[in-house]
């Protein structure tokens, strides 16, 4: 909430004509009046316990849901206090100064102890709503005070607030208030970091929220030329996006830069950038290689070069049950909170599988992982000098899903164990299944 | 005009009212984030 004094002698725009249509009696007022949301509710006079009664106003008001949007900008104009409003009227009926007397009001207050308070009203200009605007429209403004000397500007602030006679009763409401923001240009998000799959090369659009004082227009510049802004310019309630081009993209990352500069026919000039991070490679996940004695158990990595977009993996690994038995899959180091199901129902006849998720919604960091480790038993007669794991789709069909859900594309390369008085023959076989996998 | 009296209103009065209001301010913003934003409004005669 805030709260704010003025002197009742010397009261600021109409905000005390609020007090006395709720007030609605000729009978004399006593000393304070005191009101909330533009005399919803009021008090007067001395009170046997004063924070009680104001909590109860308080109170009742916070249990009422808004009846508007407020977005309200400041700026210093000289010695005047110039208030940029946007006000959308989600009230069930039309706000008009003519029919209902819908106004918006710019309460600039001073921290300062200038009355009884720490909180003191300079200025409350107010402007009413015209033309009609109906539910769920906008309705936007800008107020401005008079000369504002010997105030401390850095202890100024501003609430914007919305009123109207409701129809049932003498009394205004207030339909919603906002805190003032300083004006400037803000984007959102700042900074974007995307990873493209090279097998795919999809473009991707990312919404950009520009916001500031409704009189500004923006224009967008890229730095590099596969970033697009759509549309490049417009006013501040129309809303971007940055396309990335995929196919322009080199492999590996890449910055770029891009400026939206935003400014407004009363001299209000910004700029904001926004950092873009690109990376393209193929998606691949790679059963390691790793050496082993004859007799003993070889544990081999299965390693996962992610884009960042992956929630869930599941495959298959075939392997020489002559030479590799009693496989065992556990959770690789950068498995996070991921979660592991095996299947060894048919390693005797070399196969074992593995699904791998995260909670619904969330995805593996983008980079080089260790997701998996899988271990074997190495026959102690095993023949020749290495033998190979590869991928398979029994008993599960090997499958990458997005975070989003949906099948991803995916390299998958083979891995081998070496047997340990053998040298390395020749180095893991990189398949590409049909259909991209 | 309006009539307005300030007689049964000594100065130690417009202190506690003032008091009240501006405490009650400081636990309200400490302790609740309202989707209305509650706007309290109070005209006072310093004495």
């Amino acid at each position: 909430m805030v709260f704010l004094e003025q002197h009742v002698d010397f009261p600021m725009g109409k905000r005390i004509s609020r007090w006395w249509a709720a007030y609605n009696s000729t009978a004399p007022a006593y000393l304070p009046l005191v009101m909330v949301d533009s005399g919803h509710r009021i008090s007067s006079g001395s009170q046997n316990d004063f924070k009680a009664t104001y909590r109860a106003l308080v109170d009742a008001e916070l249990a009422r849901p808004p009846q508007g949007e407020i977005e309200a900008y400041t700026r210093r104009v000289g010695s005047r206090m110039r208030i940029y409003a946007r006000l959308r009227n989600a009230a069930g009926a039309a706000l008009s100064a003519s029919g209902n007397d819908a106004a918006l009001h710019a309460l600039v207050w001073e921290d300062n102890r200038v009355g009884v308070t720490n909180r003191i009203v300079r200025a409350a200009p107010w402007v009413g709503v015209s033309p009609d605007v109906p539910p769920g429209g906008e309705f936007t403004a800008t107020l401005e005070t008079s000369d504002l000397p010997s105030v401390n500007w850095s202890a100024l602030h501003t609430v914007v607030v919305a009123d109207c006679l409701p129809g049932s009763g003498p009394a205004y409401d207030m339909l919603q208030g906002a805190l003032a923001e300083p004006a400037a240009l803000a984007a959102d998000p700042q900074t974007i970091t995307l990873a493209f799959d090279a097998n795919t090369l999809e473009d991707r659009a990312v919404p950009v929220r520009l916001v500031g004082p409704y009189v500004l227009n923006w224009t967008a510049v890229a730095g590099v030329p596969w970033i697009a802004v759509t549309p490049d310019s417009g006013s501040i309630s129309v809303q971007p996006a940055l396309e990335v081009r995929s196919g322009m993209l080199s492999p590996g990352w890449q910055q770029g830069v891009v400026t939206f500069s935003a400014s407004s026919e009363d001299g209000m000039s910004f700029a904001q950038t926004i950092a873009v991070s690109a990376f393209s490679g193929p998606r691949v996940v790679r059963v390691g290689t790793a050496t082993a004695a004859r007799g003993s158990t070889v544990s081999v990595p299965v390693e996962f070069s992610a884009l960042g977009d992956e929630n869930a993996l599941r495959f298959s690994l075939a392997f020489d049950p002559a030479v590799l038995s009693s496989p065992s899959v556990s959770l690789g180091s950068d498995a996070g909170a991921a979660v592991l199901t095996t299947d060894t129902s048919q390693a005797a006849g070399g196969h074992v599988a593995a699904s791998l998720g995260l909670p619904a919604g969330q995805a593996f960091d983008q980079g080089k992982l260790q997701l998996v480790v899988v271990s074997f038993s190495v026959a102690s007669e095993a023949p020749g000098q290495a033998v190979e794991i590869i991928w398979a789709d029994q008993p599960v069909a090997r499958q990458i899903t997005g975070a989003t859900g949906g099948a991803l594309t995916t390299t998958y390369l083979d891995g081998a164990v070496l047997l340990a008085d053998a040298p390395i023959v020749r180095a893991p076989r990189r398949r590409i299944a049909a259909g991209g996998r | 005009m309006r009539a307005l009296r300030l007689s049964a209103l000594p100065l130690a009065t417009v202190l506690l009212a003032g008091a009240a209001a501006s405490q009650m301010t400081q636990s309200e913003q400490a302790g609740k984030t309202p989707v209305r934003l509650v706007v309290f409004e109070d005209f006072m005669r310093p004495t």
